[in-house]
């Protein structure tokens, strides 16, 4: 290395010699301006003529060049010598050039420095010369030239906060951070002097750069900048900067590179003349101004101009030769030896016979180049090197294509032997198809056929490939040409593989269509053969029909014959034949005959013609009895042949009858082989072989069992069909009773349970379904009706308060009584309980319906009122016809029964009214008749426990209750009858209420016992109720509790207010999934309280629920699940419209990743909502915009704290930042 | 650009092709009660409970679970068949410091490729009777570092390392046994995915021959909030493709074969870049002479 710099440089030296000798001549000249004019046209003048004299030779050298591409490479070679002549006739020029423009760029450079300096006011505190000697100095030890780092100072020094010594170490950390970052030198330039003169922004920009500082430096600098101390700040910018990056420059300055940079710019600088030394040059380029616009120097310059851009062309042209000569020697250093060698052994006469081939030419060429040009003196010199090139190129050259020849060579053999393999293949699969002509084998065959084609396409793909490859070395090099074409030749061998090749791709390709015609033909027949085969098959299908049909008539008609017909032929025959009794007989009656009889006594021959007539008719007999015999023997023989025949068919329909029975039942033929196998056992069959056979039985029935698993399957669906028939009936059968059931308590049952469940969805609630609740409180009600509905009595009380209270006020209901008493009175007995009846059903729905303020709603108290009429229609039972002081009705009840009486008092008087006496009798009121009473007073009672169960207290403070009432009815009008009986039945409820601790304490004014327990009941039930779908807690279950949830009530004015007021603002403020969880667990329950312990989960599994429960004979779950049918329906529908929302919000878009979309859509299916992960770049968007926010915050709390904004801590903020 | 247009189609491997793997299986599902967020899998996928609690089995048709990609150790060999996989396609094997595979009862194979490798060597050793008798390669990953024009930057930033790997030249008969080895010891080694299989070749690729990307991701404006969402990006790549008429029918079955399922295509070694594992996405052959068909066929990248 340091002898390859030492030529350098030696040459350099002496250029630098002849620069300065040319400046001296050029300064000596710019004296004498005038003369020196003339004397350089003159100069130019000459050299205009000699470039002109050179341009033709020039030019037949460039034709020269054409003759062959090997000898043109080495041309460029002569031309390298010729620019180089070139060189030296303008050798001055050159070197004045490099003088003029070296120093130009330096000038330009300290001009830079030195206007920076003065627009900075000198803030750097740095002169001239101290930044020139610095960057001299870095020129030493980096890469960087002096005028380079003199720009790049230049721009540092508008940034007027560096100065001094912080300029210089600025100066050293932007050499490091452009080598380390890769960047120019002013774009560091830019970075650095902005960090140092704003440090707080700058390390911001620095950051982005990619130049860290931890959180402790930016702090400590913020630390700095806020009291000013900037030389601080910078400084420890700079240590950071040198802890990162120090070094780089001077790193890459220690490199082969950066020496050869370095070797640059000194010898750059080596043309660099002081200003004083450039003063002379430029007075004498000035007087050359002068010069330049004489128009003879401008011809001068045009005429050597056309010679030089003419030389220059060529020069171009082999300059580029070269690069790629010089390539491919340097590619290729590391074979040459190895090729020369090798060549030198195989080929060394072809190539020696080149080689001199070549020096011959070369020598030719040097002599014709040697008088080609004045300029090219120089010329047989470097001619002297280019046989050296020349051999080289070429061998190197010629082992690359031997070396790849080989290559290629080896590919062409091994696709080749792949096709060989190939053919073999397609000839063993057309073997395999013109033996078989099957389909498969044709495909096959058609397979292997276009693997071949493809093996022989890429044959000869490859093969032409390398046959032009080796035709184009063929036809330049005798090396090739000598065996292009004769066996063992590389190229008379790929010929014949292409030929072999492509002989092969047209055999296939033959075959090929050969094999598609087969199929086209195949085609043809097949399609011309289903018609056939199809009339073939019928026919054999008819005709096995038939030949069954014949052989069952055949075998039929044989064992009739047999039995009947033969044997009826042959008895006749026979007694015809036989023993002569039937013509005897047939005789004796023609002998006995009058005719006969007449025929003898006649005149003579008569007689005889009678007997001959007689002879001939028993002739007659006789040949008919031999023709019967015969034809007896005829059909007994046919019907014999048939009768073997048919047995033949016979057996072997019933061969194959076997055979698909055992098919189909294949235990059966397990069984039998198992029998015959028992019977060898018998025989003495070893263990081991029966063993053995048992096993391939058992084999054999196992791979049988698909067939018999289809038999089961038939069956299987046949009694399923046979079993979905009979349920199809029961069911239209119950759906007959199924409506009578529905029609009598859908109305209470549905109402219970949908009615919650769909106030909780918020479907239909606020005031209208206040009203539809009863009127009771809307959800009180809804929720005492579910129970009630259900059986469990909770809080009946509160529809039998509502009943009581309605009658209190007496609103609209003694029409109704009236009339109903009335019909008692017309219609009788029969009538009126008919009446009671249905107001017993009125009472029961009433009571399901349930209300919780005492005279809220009068359809619902007219309701309950009826049965109470119907009890006072039931006194009109006691009127009677005598006089009586007084009649009515007495009740004995308990918690267990109650006993009912009629009672009369019977004044009666003696005639003249002397005597009075008075009796009163009691008749025990019939079971049936009493029943109207007993539901009263058990409602009541009922109610009461209900109510107090709904209130927690315990019913054993009834324990031992009794009570008695004795209602006096004579002479009251129907009106004060009812009222009569109301104020005993309500004097029941307040002596049962009365036994209750505490209840006192909780009564309003004036307010009855028993009004104050349902009061209470219903308050609490309406509240908590209300309060469970809102989420509030609810009040305790007691007497306290309820006190509280009747005076929450009354905020709202009244229990209906309440319910409606909460209902709305339940439809109004709660969201859908809320209504629906709601809706959804008051469903569960209602489900639970029936046995159900899950939610079906669609409509289908809902109606499978009641199918099973039909099916399994629970007629009433079936009956209660239908009737939450409804409710079911209002969940599902708000569960699908919420599901249909839910599948709505997931939007693809607001995925990142495929599996997070599918787990969205998924899991809304399921009504689950699903949020991604928020994106890294989300996120940090949110935290700046929280992180501005709170800095924000920061400066108005310092500065309401007299602080000032740059004192506050913005640890959060840098925090922040770090995480970007 | 001379060579032709090449194009493998990977074999099916399923469980039953893979005899040995060091790749762990995930738990097998079950019968009993899963919570949301339980993923089980069943034969060579994944699927993730999407309801709060399920005794459903697992299936393509189940509505409490959801397919939520391949097993790790079959998502090398996951060709994205099926019905809209709603872009389950960036999956990939992964495993500490080697992923290894022994495959067996594939047909013949006549070309292999691995897409998305974060190794740093792999070994195809391929045995019918010796161990390697069909195929015996070993190949380490170059350095890939991006350039990026300036010699500093390769030197400073880190080695990175070729991310596919094809080999079209090897011959593996039919129901060889196939040992894959995908090393990057000290780290995770990764694989998105191996194709095996035979590769058919038609025609020419000619010049115009090109490639763009296909940007996935979008900016988000969600009031002042502004974002990037990322997704992963994909290609298009156009091959002009000139066709003999002998070579049309035989490659428009191809294109009628391989809609719908990913494949690898290679245009040439010179423009590494055109050899994607994509899927067909175009393919239009038009008459251009006599005898001669030209095509611009269309993949996308997967």
């Amino acid at each position: 290395m340091a002898d390859f710099a030492n030529l350098v440089l030696g040459v350099d030296t002496s250029g630098l010699k002849r620069g300065e000798r040319a400046l001296n001549d050029t300064t000596r000249a710019g004296g004498r301006t005038e003369r020196a004019v003339k004397g350089t046209a003159q100069g130019f003048d000459r050299a205009g003529r000699s470039a002109a004299m050179a341009t033709p030779k020039v030019a037949g050298f460039g034709s020269a060049t054409n003759v062959t591409r090997g000898m043109a490479i080495a041309a460029t070679r002569a031309l390298t010598g010729m620019v180089i002549g070139l060189g030296a006739i303008i050798a001055t020029s050159a070197g004045l050039s490099k003088f003029v423009s070296a120093t130009v760029t330096a000038d330009a450079s300290q001009a830079q420095l030195g206007a920076a300096i003065l627009s900075t006011g000198g803030s750097a505190n740095r002169t001239i010369d101290q930044l020139n000697q610095h960057a001299a100095a870095l020129q030493d030890v980096t890469n960087f030239g002096d005028e380079t780092t003199n720009a790049m100072q230049g721009l540092l020094l508008t940034f007027t906060q560096i100065q001094g010594g912080t300029f210089d170490r600025a100066t050293v950390a932007v050499l490091d951070v452009a080598t380390a970052m890769g960047t120019d030198l002013n774009a560091a330039a830019l970075q650095v002097g902005k960090a140092l003169n704003d440090p707080v922004l700058g390390m911001t920009a620095l950051s982005r750069s990619g130049i860290q500082f931890t959180e402790s430096q930016k702090d400590a600098v913020k630390a700095m900048v806020a009291t000013n101390d900037i030389l601080g700040a910078q400084n420890l910018i700079l240590n950071e900067l040198e802890r990162q990056f120090g070094g780089s420059a001077i790193a890459a300055r220690d490199t082969l590179g950066g020496a050869l940079t370095s070797l640059g710019n000194a010898w750059g600088d080596l043309f660099e003349i002081s200003s004083e030394g450039s003063a002379a040059l430029k007075a004498a380029v000035e007087s050359l101004i002068v010069t330049i616009s004489d128009p003879k120097f401008i011809a001068s310059i045009q005429a050597i101009g056309v010679a030089m851009f003419g030389m220059a062309e060529v020069a171009m042209k082999a300059l580029s030769g070269l690069v790629g000569v010089f390539d491919l020697l340097a590619d290729n250093a590391d074979i040459l030896v190895i090729s020369i060698g090798v060549l030198a052994v195989t080929k060394l006469p072809a190539l020696a016979a080149m080689a001199i081939s070549t020096t011959g030419w070369l020598i030719g060429m040097t002599g014709a180049m040697t008088a080609a040009s004045v300029a090219a003196g120089v010329l047989a010199v470097t001619m002297n090197l280019i046989p050296f090139v020349a051999v080289v190129t070429g061998v190197t050259l010629l082992y690359r294509a031997y070396r790849d020849l080989g290559d290629t060579t080896g590919v062409t053999a091994a696709v080749t032997d792949t096709l060989s393999g190939s053919v073999d293949a397609l000839n063993v699969a057309l073997d395999t198809y013109s033996s078989s002509r099957s389909e498969p084998a044709r495909q096959a065959a058609i397979d292997s056929a276009k693997a071949m084609e493809a093996d022989a396409a890429a044959t000869l793909a490859n093969v032409s490939a390398k046959l032009a490859f080796l035709q184009v070395q063929a036809d330049s090099n005798a090396l090739f040409a000598e065996t292009a074409n004769q066996p063992g030749g590389l190229i008379y061998d790929l010929k014949l593989q292409v030929a072999e090749a492509e002989r092969q791709l047209e055999n296939a390709r033959r075959t090929m269509q050969g094999l598609v015609r087969d199929a086209a033909e195949v085609n043809d027949e097949a399609g011309d053969l289903p018609p056939i085969i199809r009339a073939a098959t019928i026919e054999a299908s008819g005709l096995a029909g038939q030949m069954g049909a014949a052989a069952r008539n055949a075998l039929s008609f044989v064992q009739n014959l047999g039995n009947a017909n033969i044997s009826g032929l042959r008895a006749e025959v026979a007694s015809l034949r036989g023993g002569g009794s039937d013509r005897d007989a047939f005789e004796a009656s023609i002998r006995g005959s009058d005719a006969f009889q007449l025929a003898l006594t006649g005149p003579v021959g008569l007689a005889e013609t009678a007997i001959a007539g007689l002879n001939e008719e028993l002739d007659a007999f006789d040949l008919r009895a031999e023709r019967a015999a015969l034809n007896a023997d005829r059909l007994g023989s046919s019907v014999g042949g048939v009768g073997g025949a048919a047995s033949a068919t016979a057996d072997a329909l019933q061969d194959q009858i076997s055979a698909l029975e055992d098919a189909a039942d294949p235990v059966r033929v397990y069984t039998r082989e198992l029998a015959k196998l028992d019977e060898l056992k018998l025989l003495g069959l070893s263990d081991g072989a029966y063993a053995a056979a048992v096993e391939e039985l058992r084999d054999q029935l196992k791979d049988a069992t698909p067939e018999v698993g289809k038999f089961t399957s038939m069956f299987k669906d046949g009694m399923g069909d046979a079993i979905d028939y009979m349920v199809d009936g029961f069911k239209d059968g119950f759906r007959g009773l199924l409506d009578i059931l529905k029609s009598t308590i859908m109305q209470a049952i549905k109402f219970a349970i949908a009615n919650p469940i769909k106030i909780a969805l918020g479907i239909g609630g606020g005031a209208a379904g206040a009203a539809a609740g009863g009127g009771g409180g809307l959800l009180s009600g809804a929720m005492s009706s579910l129970i009630g509905g259900f059986g469990e009595s909770a809080a009946i009380g509160g529809g039998i308060g509502a009943t009581l209270g309605s009658l209190a006020g007496g609103t609209g209901l003694l029409g109704g009584a009236g009339s109903v008493l009335a019909g008692l009175g017309t219609g009788g007995l029969s009538g009126g309980v008919a009446a009671i009846g249905s107001a017993i059903s009125g009472v029961g729905a009433a009571a399901t319906a349930g209300t919780g303020m005492i005279g809220a709603l009068g359809a619902a108290a007219g309701a309950i009122a009826l049965p109470l009429l119907a009890v006072l229609a039931v006194v009109s039972f006691f009127k009677t016809k005598t006089k009586l002081i007084d009649q009515g009705i007495r009740a004995t009840i308990d918690m267990e029964s109650a006993m009912f009486e009629s009672f009369k008092e019977i004044e009666k008087s003696r005639f003249w009214g002397l005597s009075k006496k008075r009796s009163t009798s009691y008749t025990a009121i019939s079971g049936e008749d009493a029943a109207p009473f007993e539901t009263a007073v058990f409602g009541i009672q009922e109610s009461v426990i209900g109510a107090m169960d709904s209130l927690g207290l315990s019913i054993d403070a009834l324990d031992g209750f009794t009570h008695e009432f004795k209602v006096s009815l004579k002479g009251l009008d129907d009106a004060a009858k009812e009222a009569a009986v109301l104020d005993a039945l309500q004097g029941l409820g307040d002596a049962m209420a009365d036994n209750i601790l505490g209840l006192s304490d909780f009564a309003l004014a004036g307010e009855a016992s028993y009004a104050t327990l349902t009061r209470l009941s219903a308050s609490l039930a309406t509240v908590n109720d209300a309060f469970r779908d809102l989420g509030f807690a609810a009040f305790n279950v007691s007497l306290a509790g309820a006190d509280a949830a009747a005076q929450f009530a009354g905020l709202f004015g009244s229990l209906d207010n309440f319910t409606a007021s909460t209902a709305a603002y339940y439809d109004q403020f709660y969201t859908n999934d809320e209504k629906l969880a709601n809706a959804t667990a008051r469903l569960g329950e209602n489900l639970a309280a029936l046995g159900v312990d899950f939610i079906p989960a669609t409509n289908k599994a809902f109606r499978d629920l009641v199918d099973t429960a039909m099916i399994g004979g629970d007629s009433d779950l079936a009956a209660n699940l239908i009737m939450l049918a409804p409710a079911f329906d209002a969940v599902t529908d708000a569960a699908n419209t919420l599901s249909d929302a839910l599948m709505a919000a997931v939007n693809e878009d607001a995925f990142a990743t495929g599996v997070d979309f599918r787990r969205g859509l998924s899991r809304a299916s399921n009504g689950i909502e699903y949020t991604p992960q928020q994106s890294q770049a989300e996120l940090m968007a949110e935290l700046r915009s929280q992180n501005a926010l709170m800095q924000s915050t920061l400066e108005i709390i310092a500065n309401s704290s007299t602080q000032t904004a740059e004192n506050t801590d913005y640890s959060n903020a840098l925090t922040l930042d770090a995480l970007v | 650009m001379t060579t032709p247009l090449q194009i493998l189609v990977p074999l099916a491997v399923a469980d039953a092709n893979i005899t040995a793997s060091n790749v762990a299986l995930e738990t097998a599902w079950t019968a009993g009660t899963y919570t949301i967020g339980d993923q089980r899998r069943v034969d060579e996928r994944l699927f993730e409970v999407s309801a709060a609690s399920t005794t459903e089995e697992p299936s393509d048709t189940a509505t409490d679970w959801f397919d939520a990609g391949p097993a790790n150790r079959y998502a090398a060999f996951d060709r994205q068949l099926g019905i809209d996989k709603y872009r389950v396609v960036e999956t990939k094997t992964s495993n500490a410091d080697s992923i290894t595979y022994t495959i067996e009862a594939l047909t013949r194979i006549g070309g292999l490729a691995m897409f998305g490798l974060q190794a740093a060597s792999i070994s195809i050793v391929a045995t019918v009777d010796t161990t390697g008798d069909a195929a015996n390669i070993s190949y380490t990953m170059q350095d890939a570092t991006d350039y990026g024009g300036s010699l500093w930057r390769w030197m400073f930033l880190p080695a990175t390392f070729e991310r596919k790997y094809i080999n079209f030249a090897v011959n593996i008969p039919a129901g060889a046994s196939i040992d894959i080895t995908i090393t990057n010891t000290g780290d995770t080694a990764k694989v998105g995915t191996i194709a095996l299989g035979i590769v058919s070749q038609f025609g020419t690729v000619g010049t115009s021959t090109g490639k763009k990307l296909l940007n996935r991701s979008f900016k988000k404006t969600s009031g002042t909030l502004t974002s990037l969402l990322q997704r992963t990006s994909s290609s298009l790549v156009s091959y002009n493709v000139t066709l003999q008429n002998y070579e049309g029918d035989a490659f428009w079955r191809l294109v009628e074969d391989i809609q719908g399922i990913g494949a690898v295509f290679v245009a040439s070694d010179l423009y590494p870049e055109y050899s994607i594992y994509g899927t067909l996405s175009s393919a239009n052959p038009t008459t251009a002479g006599v005898g001669i068909s030209k095509a611009i066929i269309e993949a996308e990248e997967l």
